[in-house]
C-alpha cells in the first residue's frame, strides 16, 4: 500500500523537479538578477536563512487559515442544515448566499479594517467569507440529494423530522462536505493572505508586501512556497479525515 | 366483535393518482380481511397498483375513499405501527449491520445497550453474528437483505409489509432466502402482506394469494394455498402446486393480454 502511494507520486515528483531544473537552468543562462526572478536554489537557501522569521510569520498565517475556516465550517454547516430542512429558508437563503459570493473579496477587506480595525478578526472575516460558499453549497446538496426510500423507511418506523435530519440527512451530506471542504481549503490560504495584504503587522502575506519594494523576491518566494505547502498540506490532510469519518462513501454508489 | 379476528380489515378502499396531467384511477373499491398471522401475497401485472395498495397500508399514502383498520380499530395515522420492506434493502451505507438492524429500536428511543441485547440475540439466532460491526458494502446481496429482514422484523409490529422484497437477487439465492425467511417467521410469526410479480414465490409462502386485475385495481381471484408448514422445496413440483400455478399464471396472462 505504501509503496504503491510512492510509485504513484513519482509522476507529481518528477513534474516538480523537472520545473524547478528548467527554471534554474533558466534563470542562469539568462543571467536573470535575483530582485527580479530568483533561482529556486536562491529561494531554498532563504527558506533556510530566513527559518525563524519565516516561521513566526507562517504561524500567524495558519492561524487565521484555521480559524477562518473553522467558522466558515460552522455556518456553512448550519446554513446547509437550514436549507437542508425548509425550502422556505433555502428559497430565501440562496440568492443572499450568491450576493455574498460575487461580493470581490478584495473590495470587501479593505472596508473590513475601516469597520473593524487591525487585528485578527478582519483576517478571520476574509478567510470565511471565502471558503464559506462552496462549504454550504455543497453540503446543502448534498442534504437535499437524500434517498426519499430511506426517508419512507425512517416514516414507517414512526420517525420524526429530527429523527430523518439526523439519521439520514446529515450523514448523506458528509461526502458533499468533505468535497466543499476540500475546495474551501485551498481558497482559504488565498483569503488569508489577501486579508492580510490589505492591512496587517504580521503573517506571510504582510511578509510578502513588505519584502517586494525591498527587492527581497527570493523571500516573496519562499513566502509563496510556504503557503503552497500548506493548500497541499491541509488538502491531503482533508483527504485522510475523509478516509477515517467517512470510510463507506467510496463504496456507496456499488451498493445501489 | 367478529371484525377484531382480523389483524388488517380494507374497506372498499379507492385511490387516485395524478400522472402526467391525468387522473388515472389506480386502485377500485379494494375489500380485504387479513387474519392474524396470515401471510397473503399481492400478485398482478404491472402496475396494477399493488404497491400502492401497500404504501397505503403502510400509511405512506392515503386513500381516497374507504378506510384501512388494523385489529378492528380505524387507523388514520399508520406511520409507525407497521414494518414495511422493499426491494431495494436500503440498509444505511454508514452503519455497521448492528446499527442497521437496531434503527427501529433507535427510533422509538429504546437504549443503546438494550437495543444492542436484543439485535444481537436476533444475529445469533439467524447465525449473522459474525457480521454484527460490517458495513453492508462487504455484504453479498443474499446477506445485506437477510440484514434488512431483521431490520424490519426488528420494527416489532404485528404486521410485516413487503414489497418485492426477492426480487433483486439471483434465482439460487432466492430460493435459499425463501426457506430461511419461513424459519424467521416460525420463530416470530407476524401477519404478513407480501406484493410479487413471482407467481411461485407467493404460492411457496403464503397462506392466500389475492390476484389484482389491470389498473384500476381490483380483486380479481383468490386463491388459498393448503400446504402445510414448514414447506419444504419438493411442494413445487407437488401437483396441486403445478395447477394451483398454472391458474394463477392463466388468469395473470388474461389481464395482461388486454
Amino acid at each position: 500500500m505504501n509503496k504503491n502511494k510512492f510509485i504513484d507520486s513519482i509522476p507529481s515528483i518528477f513534474i516538480v523537479l523537472s520545473v524547478f531544473v528548467l527554471w534554474e537552468i533558466l534563470v542562469h543562462i539568462q543571467d536573470i538578477p535575483t530582485w527580479l526572478l530568483p533561482a529556486p536554489s536562491e529561494i531554498f537557501k532563504s527558506l533556510y536563512l530566513d527559518f525563524p522569521k519565516l516561521f513566526e510569520h507562517t504561524l500567524v498565517t495558519l492561524q487565521e487559515i484555521l480559524i477562518g475556516f473553522l467558522v466558515a465550517l460552522i455556518f456553512g454547516f448550519l446554513i446547509a442544515s437550514g436549507i437542508g430542512l425548509s425550502t422556505t429558508l433555502e428559497k430565501s437563503l440562496y440568492p443572499f448566499l450568491i450576493s455574498l459570493q460575487t461580493i470581490p473579496i478584495i473590495v470587501i477587506a479593505p472596508m473590513l479594517l475601516v469597520w473593524i480595525g487591525y487585528g485578527l478578526l478582519p483576517k478571520i472575516i476574509v478567510v470565511a467569507l471565502i471558503s464559506f460558499f462552496p462549504i454550504v453549497v455543497n453540503t446543502a446538496d448534498g442534504m437535499k440529494s437524500l434517498d426519499i426510500d430511506m426517508k419512507r423507511l425512517l416514516l414507517t418506523m414512526g420517525a420524526n423530522n429530527w429523527q430523518i435530519f439526523r439519521k439520514i440527512m446529515i450523514p448523506s451530506s458528509l461526502p458533499y462536505l468533505f468535497s466543499g471542504v476540500r475546495i474551501a481549503v485551498s481558497i482559504s490560504v488565498i483569503g488569508a493572505v489577501i486579508g492580510e495584504w490589505v492591512g496587517s503587522s504580521e503573517g506571510l502575506g504582510y511578509l510578502m508586501i513588505r519584502s517586494k519594494p525591498q527587492f527581497h523576491t527570493e523571500l516573496v518566494f519562499a513566502a509563496i512556497f510556504i503557503l503552497s505547502a500548506i493548500g497541499i498540506g491541509l488538502f491531503l490532510l482533508v483527504g485522510f479525515l475523509e478516509k477515517l469519518v467517512i470510510p463507506w462513501s467510496r463504496y456507496e454508489n456499488s451498493t445501489e | 366483535m367478529t371484525i377484531t379476528n382480523f389483524e388488517i380489515a380494507i374497506e372498499k378502499v379507492n385511490k387516485n393518482m395524478l400522472f402526467q396531467g391525468q387522473t388515472l384511477e389506480v386502485l377500485q373499491d379494494i375489500d380485504l380481511s387479513i387474519k392474524n398471522q396470515e401471510i397473503v401475497s399481492i400478485i398482478g401485472p404491472s402496475g396494477c397498483g399493488k404497491s400502492t395498495l401497500l404504501n397505503i397500508i403502510a400509511g405512506l399514502d392515503n386513500p381516497d375513499a374507504g378506510a384501512i383498520s388494523f385489529q378492528g380499530f380505524n387507523q388514520e395515522e399508520r406511520l409507525g405501527s407497521v414494518s414495511y420492506m422493499q426491494q431495494k434493502d436500503l440498509l444505511f451505507p454508514w452503519r455497521t449491520v448492528l446499527e442497521n438492524i437496531s434503527l427501529s429500536l433507535e427510533i422509538k428511543g429504546i437504549s443503546k445497550k438494550d437495543s444492542v441485547e436484543i439485535c444481537r440475540k436476533y444475529l445469533s439466532e439467524f447465525q449473522l453474528d459474525k457480521f454484527e460491526k460490517n458495513l453492508p458494502h462487504t455484504l453479498s446481496g443474499g446477506m445485506r437483505q437477510r440484514v434488512a429482514f431483521l431490520r424490519t422484523l426488528l420494527t416489532d409490529s404485528e404486521i410485516l409489509l413487503l414489497d418485492e422484497p426477492f426480487g433483486a437477487l439471483d434465482a439460487l439465492t432466492r430460493r435459499n432466502l425463501y426457506v430461511w425467511f419461513m424459519k424467521l417467521l416460525e420463530n416470530n410469526p407476524r401477519t404478513v402482506v407480501l406484493v410479487t410479480h413471482d407467481v411461485e414465490e407467493a404460492i411457496f409462502l403464503s397462506d392466500r394469494i389475492i390476484l389484482l386485475s389491470q389498473r384500476p385495481g381490483k380483486v380479481q381471484l383468490t386463491e388459498e394455498v393448503s400446504f402445510e408448514r414448514p414447506r419444504t422445496h419438493d411442494i413445487i413440483a407437488h401437483p396441486d402446486f403445478v395447477s394451483l400455478k398454472l391458474r394463477l399464471l392463466d388468469r395473470l396472462n388474461e389481464g395482461g393480454d388486454e
